[in-house]
């Protein structure tokens, strides 16, 4: 039992600074957002739930949601998938992966700003996609002041981050014992049912990972909009991370307090979900595994 | 168990030691302590200038070889006679006669400059002001004549038509071996110092980023080189001795070497002292706090008395109006005082976002009447490369943890949500009396109260103009009755080429109220306003005269009416804005001589020096009589060339008082002069009259402007339709709003 004490007390030990550096930087101040988006916009008088009210009634608000929701329907599904695929590609080459790999993940590599540079000289309009349909005689398209842009900025997020998705993809294919591969085998089993049977089940815990992750990053992806389309971008991307900037400047405190307490409290629910249907998923395949064992050995 | 105990207990120190450092509270108490223990600090004192004569100009101070003050001054009446001044130690002045200057041959010139040169002998500079205007240099001979030296840089003329035009150095100095070095500009683009050996032969040129700034050691001279560095040359190598790396605001600084081979250098923000034995650069003398800090005033000379702590002597020339300078007109004494608190008791923090003459003008001026007050004046855009919006994020942050400046100067900030959320405090205690008083101007009342409260108030305003013949001024900025005017005379280029930007940026806060009703977009009116605007644009586009500068974004710039006036052109409409009595002098021209008229854009004025403050400021007292002072008469009528005072008194002052300036004159490029005169008696009083009526505000909300500029540029150039253009416009209007 002492034994037991004295480690737990080491473990603790270690933890200590970045519990500390958690707590200061961000535990701490997520305290105050809290407390402040109860108050008025210096911090002065309590107001109850009114900023919150005010935050879901406010059309800038309802938009950003709306838009960042849609894009993190349409990107993260494809994401994932996409990184999938070319994971498997790659595991399947014995020749070259290295360098499909880390092809791959360069985007990751490049600056923002290279980024934004990049993004103007392909979807301008006047830049290279529009000189190439003007080649043609088709009318050029204003990709990032019109509806277009979405598709723009979903076309930037999954190329910029499928490499690193890949990799975690990879990282989880490579904790699947071969041997269960090679018993597939031996029974017969054709390429996809390995995939069906051992690949897919043995990814569940890398797919909670880089679900996450990917969600994550999604919301990085304010960064360049912010650099090609200003303050005020196209309605169709303009993101929640828009408004929490224009709210600073304009000092709406209250409200982008009451918009980040929903925003952790959806962002929270929505990973213990996650969790939670991870575990139960994982419970299943245990379950499951446990009861062939049993059924292989009578 | 002992050894992860000791672990954890350093750990604990750690923690606790950087916990400490990020303390607020214990560093404002140590900050305190050190308050009350520090003292001594130098304080500047008026030296009284001597007793000049009628048309006296002082020309320069200059340390003698007994470490004393010279002030050296010349009367040109019939015949010039020179003079200087000895500064005796109870401060008082001793006047004698330049004996070997006052001579039959010098009586007909003009002293430009004197030295004491490296070689122990006195030099002067003076030219002609009859005949052949060409210049002079003149030693002071051992028996105590004067010899006049042959300079054959100096003979070298240059014919223009009937005239021969000569060099005239405008700052000379002596080096060690007997060469001169010379400011001896060729053109206002050339900025090196000639080295001339005794017979007038040139010998080397440096180059450097302020000619008039040099100081010589030995056979060296200090200067700043175009690296913007300060740096030592020797004349005989040919090389950098030194390069004394300065810190602070170099483009300005004034340079002067002492005996033991320390610089001092003299600027805006201080006087340094470069120590040739530490090989530092330390700042002796805070300048934001007096007479260094006003940008009124320009440093002439230094002269360092040797002490135990030494006693700095600047001369500063007052400078005018559009940069016009009178000589020397006030020495101060830096003295230091060990009994003055090191740093004062008080400290307040003004904050703009671009810099302003007449705000940093009044926080000097307060702070030489105030010595237990230190006002920091912090300009977010003093350095390239910025952002607004992010210095109004880093503003907003200090402001919400309740650290943000005292005062905030609100011109380019979000006035309305400061208003809003409560960061100002109502000035109404301070405004409301002047008001009442009669002594603010009235008219400005109104664009500045808001439920019965005043949160801002304007230190200074401009007057924006439309000149043009009478049927454009008519049209009173109506956009509609311009492109009327436009289509009825065969759409002939009415106004000189402008970016489409400065178009927007001019004609939407004239146009806002229109475009927004009743806090939501009106498509048609938009659409309507684009069109016009886009007439107006095509129609100056065809003009040819001149290239548009995109760079030029104000459509009132205070240069239009000059650069009009300059271009013999066929333009029959300008806009610009009157910042002072003089700036009427090129609406003058035009209207004399283009047959011109003007008048105000729909009685509206351009508030600028927006004070508003923090309501949570931590000196409130101070900061609310720093305020009061900057609108009192002592700071009112000062003429920054920054906009018209508020106060009653300081305009009519202005409009009474005589100007140093009578005209300017300018060529077109067919060589006929343009020039303006003085505003009359009548004019005078028209104008007051005008500025008296302005009542509208020219609301500046650069937000929504920027979102809107952003997107209708694109159509003004062509490159959008109509709808598409009113279609983006509106829905980023829409968010704006509903955000």
């Amino acid at each position: 039992m002492k034994k037991i004490q004295k480690r737990e007390f080491t473990a603790w030990l270690f933890l200590l600074p970045s519990f500390v550096g958690t707590l200061i930087f961000t535990l701490i101040p997520f305290g105050d957002v809290i407390r402040r988006s109860f108050l008025d916009a210096m911090g002065n008088q309590f107001v109850g739930v009114l900023n919150y009210k005010n935050v879901l009634q406010n059309g800038a608000f309802q938009l950003a949601i709306k838009n960042t929701a849609r894009f993190v329907v349409t990107c993260i599904p494809l994401l994932l998938l996409l990184s999938l695929i070319l994971c498997i590609l790659i595991v399947g080459r014995k020749k070259h992966g290295d360098f499909f790999k880390a092809t791959y993940l360069f985007p990751m590599a490049i600056p923002v700003a290279s980024v934004v540079l990049l993004w103007r000289v392909i979807f301008d309009k006047s830049g290279l996609i529009n000189e190439f349909l003007l080649s043609f005689n088709m009318q050029p398209v204003d990709f990032m002041n019109t509806s277009k842009a979405f598709y723009v900025l979903v076309f930037s997020y999954i190329w910029k981050n499928t490499g690193y998705d890949m990799v975690l993809w990879l990282a989880g294919l490579n904790g699947i014992p071969t041997s269960l591969y090679e018993a597939a085998s031996i029974d017969g089993a054709n390429g996809w049912q390995k995939f069906k049977y051992i690949t897919l089940p043995g990814l569940r815990s890398t797919l909670y990972i880089t679900l996450v992750l990917s969600l994550i990053n999604s919301f990085k992806v304010f960064r360049e909009v912010y650099l090609v389309a200003g303050d005020y971008p196209n309605n169709s991307i303009y993101m929640l991370q828009h408004l929490f900037n224009n709210w600073f400047l304009s000092m709406d405190i209250q409200k982008m307090s009451a918009a980040a307490v929903m925003l952790a409290v959806t962002f929270l629910l929505l990973i213990l979900l996650l969790s939670w249907l991870e575990k139960r998923w994982e419970g299943d395949y245990k379950k499951k595994r446990r009861l062939t064992h049993k059924n292989e050995n009578i | 168990m002992r050894k992860k105990f000791s672990i954890f207990i350093l750990l604990i120190v750690i923690l606790s030691m950087i916990l400490s450092a990020c303390s607020n509270s214990t560093q404002q108490s140590g900050d305190k302590k050190g308050k009350q223990k520090s003292k001594g600090r130098y304080i500047e004192h008026d030296i009284e200038m001597p007793k000049l004569e009628k048309d006296e100009t002082v020309v320069k101070i200059v340390e003698n070889k007994e470490h004393q003050l010279e002030l050296y001054t010349y009367i040109a009446k019939e015949t010039t006679k020179y003079n200087c001044y000895l500064l005796k130690e109870d401060d008082s002045w001793e006047k004698t006669s330049l004996d070997w200057l006052n001579n039959s041959k010098t009586s007909e010139m003009i002293m430009v400059d004197i030295c004491l040169g490296q070689d122990g002998s006195y030099y002067a500079c003076l030219q002609n002001i009859s005949g052949e205007q060409k210049a002079n240099i003149i030693k002071k001979t051992n028996e105590g004549t004067g010899q006049f030296l042959d300079m054959a840089c100096l003979n070298e003329s240059t014919n223009v038509g009937e005239y021969n035009t000569y060099k005239i150095p405008s700052k000379i100095n002596v080096l060690k071996n007997g060469n001169f070095i010379f400011n001896m500009k060729e053109s206002a683009q050339d900025s090196s110092l000639v080295i001339f050996n005794q017979k007038g032969e040139k010998i080397d040129e440096v180059v450097t980023i302020n000619p008039n700034s040099f100081s010589v050691s030995g056979n060296c001279v200090y200067l700043i080189n175009q690296d913007k560095k300060v740096v030592s040359y020797n004349t005989e190598t040919k090389n950098n001795d030194q390069i004394l790396d300065f810190d602070g605001v170099i483009d300005s600084l004034q340079l002067f070497t002492k005996d033991n081979g320390n610089v001092i250098g003299v600027g805006p923000d201080g006087i340094h002292c470069y120590s040739k034995d530490l090989s530092l650069w330390e700042k002796v003398v805070e300048g934001s706090s007096n007479s260094l800090g006003m940008p009124s005033m320009d440093v002439k000379g230094t002269v360092v008395k040797d002490g135990e702590q030494d006693v700095y002597y600047v001369a500063f020339s007052e400078v005018a109006l559009l940069g016009i300078q009178d000589g020397i007109q006030k020495i101060k004494k830096y003295v230091y005082d060990k009994d003055a608190s090191s740093i004062p008791e008080k400290e307040i923090t003004v904050f703009s976002m671009e810099e302003n003459k007449t705000i940093r003008q009044a926080i000097a001026i307060y702070q030489t009447k105030n010595t237990d007050v230190k006002i920091n004046y912090v300009v977010a855009n003093s350095k390239e490369g910025g952002v607004d919006s992010d210095y109004i994020r880093t503003l907003n942050t200090e402001l919400f943890t309740g650290n943000g400046a005292d005062i905030l100067i609100l011109d380019g900030l979000p006035i309305d949500s400061y208003i809003e959320k409560g960061v100002l405090t109502d000035l109404s205690d301070i405004i409301n009396p002047l008001i009442d008083s009669g002594k603010l101007l009235s008219n400005l009342n109104d664009s500045f109260t808001k439920d019965g409260k005043k949160y801002q108030f304007p230190a200074r305003i401009s007057i924006p103009v439309v000149a043009g013949n009478d049927e454009i001024v008519n049209t009173n900025v109506n956009l509609q009755k311009i492109v009327d005017y436009i289509n009825k005379n065969n759409n002939a280029p009415i106004m000189k080429k402008i970016s489409s930007e400065a178009l927007l940026k001019g004609y939407m806060p004239l146009n806002i109220d229109t475009i927004l009703k009743d806090g939501s977009l009106d498509e048609k009116a938009l659409k309507n306003f684009l069109e016009n605007l886009k007439t107006l644009n095509d129609n100056i586009s065809k003009d040819n005269l001149c290239p548009v500068d995109e760079d030029d974004t104000d459509l009132y710039a205070v240069e239009n009416s000059r650069r009009f006036a300059s271009m013999g052109n066929p333009y029959t409409m300008l806009y610009t804005k009157v910042n002072s009595v003089e700036g009427m002098m090129s609406l003058n021209g035009l209207k004399q001589k283009q047959n011109m008229t003007y008048s105000s854009l729909n009685e509206s004025f351009i508030p600028s020096a927006m004070v508003g403050m923090n309501n949570s400021s931590k000196e409130a007292e101070t900061a609310k009589d720093f305020i009061k002072f900057l609108f009192s008469d002592e700071i009112q009528k000062l003429n920054m060339n920054d906009g018209f005072p508020v106060l009653e008194s300081s305009l009519k002052q202005w409009f009474q008082e005589e100007s140093k300036m009578m005209s300017f004159g300018t060529w077109d490029d067919d060589d006929n002069l343009i020039n303006g005169e003085m505003p009359n008696e009548e004019e005078k009083v028209k104008f007051l009259t005008l500025i008296k009526k302005c009542k509208k505000s020219v609301v500046k909300n650069e937000a929504l402007y920027k979102l809107i500029i952003d997107s209708a540029r694109s159509y003004l150039d062509g490159e959008k339709n109509i709808d598409q253009t009113v279609a983006d416009i509106s829905q980023k209007v829409t968010v704006y709003l509903t955000e």
